[in-house]
Formats: structure tokens, sequence, C-alpha cells
């Protein structure tokens, strides 16, 4: 049986990631400083997006998403194991995003993803300190997108 | 709800976002962790086939070996507990990938949901049943002919 600390953890655990895709859905960008360590290391390359550090990162998002006029982060799938003060974690995305079209309107592609994800229990609580992305299906990208990564 | 209730409902959930990634991760020889070795499972509704465990095990790896990528975001988790058995009903949502006889790729959507008997073991929760219900199917190619057309309610 899991103890009530294992569930804690758990439900902890799993928060972060929806509070990620909360955060990143609502163009909350402060709010990922919640969520990462401030030295954690993000890996968008397999679609299409770069790698580096936290603040890097954070500062790219908030270039980049807002030409995006829609978009989601459903997250499921949530495994955890958790050693002691640290965590390893594995998340499915699906991630439908509205893309703007060169000729104009715009067209949904919807991605499909893993994150792999490693955490650490710090004085404020569990914080990601590494997620990297796993590419899975791509639907209905436009040619102009075909930069993404497979 | 209870401590006990609870980490029953947590560890069932486990098992079943567990089955989904062993079948994406092709990690197949998870699934001996998920079923009882006298498990029943039924993929008919989606093409697949029936039978006992070993059986499905099996097949399992070529059926799915030809799609580059694929899928199964499970949701509304719901379980039903009976002391050492439970009931659980899952939504899935299963993108696939499906290779095209004159080239190239498409995805198809298909969504079902799985009927679920589970059995506490001295080894943990263990599902000895699973059966699919159909939901909707999207893009299906014209050449995968042996998907059962959707059946309306």
């Amino acid at each position: 049986m899991l103890s009530l600390q294992e569930l804690s953890d758990r439900v902890e655990l799993e928060q972060l990631s929806v509070r990620y895709a909360n955060a990143i859905d609502s163009g909350n960008w402060d709010e990922l400083d919640q969520v990462f360590t401030p030295d954690a290391y993000i890996d968008y390359r397999k679609l299409g997006g770069i790698d580096g550090r936290y603040p890097q990162i954070k500062k790219w998002l908030a270039e980049v998403l807002p030409n995006f006029p829609n978009y989601c982060h459903l997250v499921g799938n949530i495994a955890i194991t958790v050693t002691g003060d640290t965590a390893t974690g594995r998340t499915l995305c699906i991630n439908p995003m509205d893309t703007k079209l060169p000729a104009g309107g715009s067209q949904v592609m919807f991605l499909g993803l893993w994150y792999k994800d490693k955490f650490t229990r710090t004085a404020q609580g569990w914080r990601m300190s590494e997620r990297v992305e796993e590419a899975c299906f791509q639907h209905n990208v436009p040619a102009h997108m075909a930069m993404l990564a497979r | 709800m209870n401590l006990a209730q609870l980490s029953d409902r947590f560890e069932i959930r486990d098992l079943i976002v567990r089955y989904a990634n062993a079948l994406d991760a092709r990690s197949f020889q998870w699934l001996d962790e998920i079923f009882t070795p006298d498990a029943y499972v039924d993929y008919r509704a989606t093409g697949g086939i029936d039978g006992p465990y070993a059986k499905i095990r099996e097949w399992l790896p070529g059926a799915t070996g030809a799609f580059p990528h694929m899928c199964h975001l499970v949701g509304n988790i719901a379980v039903t507990l009976d002391e050492d058995t439970a009931r659980a009903r899952t939504l899935c949502l299963n993108p696939v990938e499906v290779p095209l006889p004159a080239g190239g790729s498409q995805v198809m959507f298909l969504a079902m949901w799985y009927a679920d008997e589970l059995i506490r073991t001295s080894s943990g929760w263990r599902m000895r049943r699973r059966v699919q219900e159909g939901c909707i199917q999207h893009n299906v190619p014209s050449h995968l002919t042996q998907m059962p057309a959707a059946t309306s309610r």
C-alpha cells in the first residue's frame, strides 16, 4: 500500500506537469518559475525548438508561442518513479496548435509528444530539473512548418 | 475515502497508464506485470483479436510493429473498488501513424473505452479482463480494411 507521503509526492509531481501546461497555455510565463529549478535543462529540439537552461527557455517561449493564435497541451499518462528526494517521470501530451499560414488564415496541426522529466525536492516543494521532449505523431502540419524534426 | 482506498485507486490508475506506456514504448514484456497469466483480452472493436493473455502478448508486437508512431492517451478513469477486486472504465484517444501503400503515411485517430476487471494479487493489482468498446474513427486509410465500421449507438 502507498503511504500518505508517497501519495502526496505523486499528486504534487503530477500537478507540476499540469501547472506547466496551464502556464504555457495561458501565456503566464512567470508561473513557470514555480515549475522549474532555476538551472533546469530543457530540450524542445525534437519538435523544432531549442534546448538550454530555464532562463533562456522562458525567454524563448514568450517570444515564439504568441505567434500561434490558439493552442493547448493536454497531458496524461503521467508515470512517476520517486527515489527519496529525486524522481523521474514520463508524460504524454497531445498538443493541437493553431498555426498562421503565410497566405493568410490558419490551420490546426496536431502534435503528439512525450516529456521525459527529472524532478528534485526543494525547500519550496518539488521542481522539474530536466524536461526532454520525445516526438510521437504529427498530423496536419502546414507545409511551411516542415522544419518540425521527426 | 481512507488511505487504503486512495492507494488502491492510485495503483489501479498506474496499472492503466503502464499498459499504455508498454504499448507506446513497444516494451511488451512490461505487460507480464499488468495482466494475470490467465487474463482475457478483447481487441475486436478496433480490428484486433481476442483471447487469453499469452495469445495477445504474442500477437501485439506484429500487430503494432508497422506503425511508426502511436500513443494511447488514457483519461476518464472510473474505478469501482470491491475489496480485492475492482472494475474500471477508461477512455482512450489513440492516434496511430499508418504507412500508406503508395509511400508516406497518414495519422488516423481512434477512440475507445476499456472495460476492465482487476484483482489484487500478492504482487499488486493486475488486470484479469480488458474488453475494448469502439468509439470514433477518423482519417482511417482506405487500405485498412480489417478495421470494423464504428458501430452507432
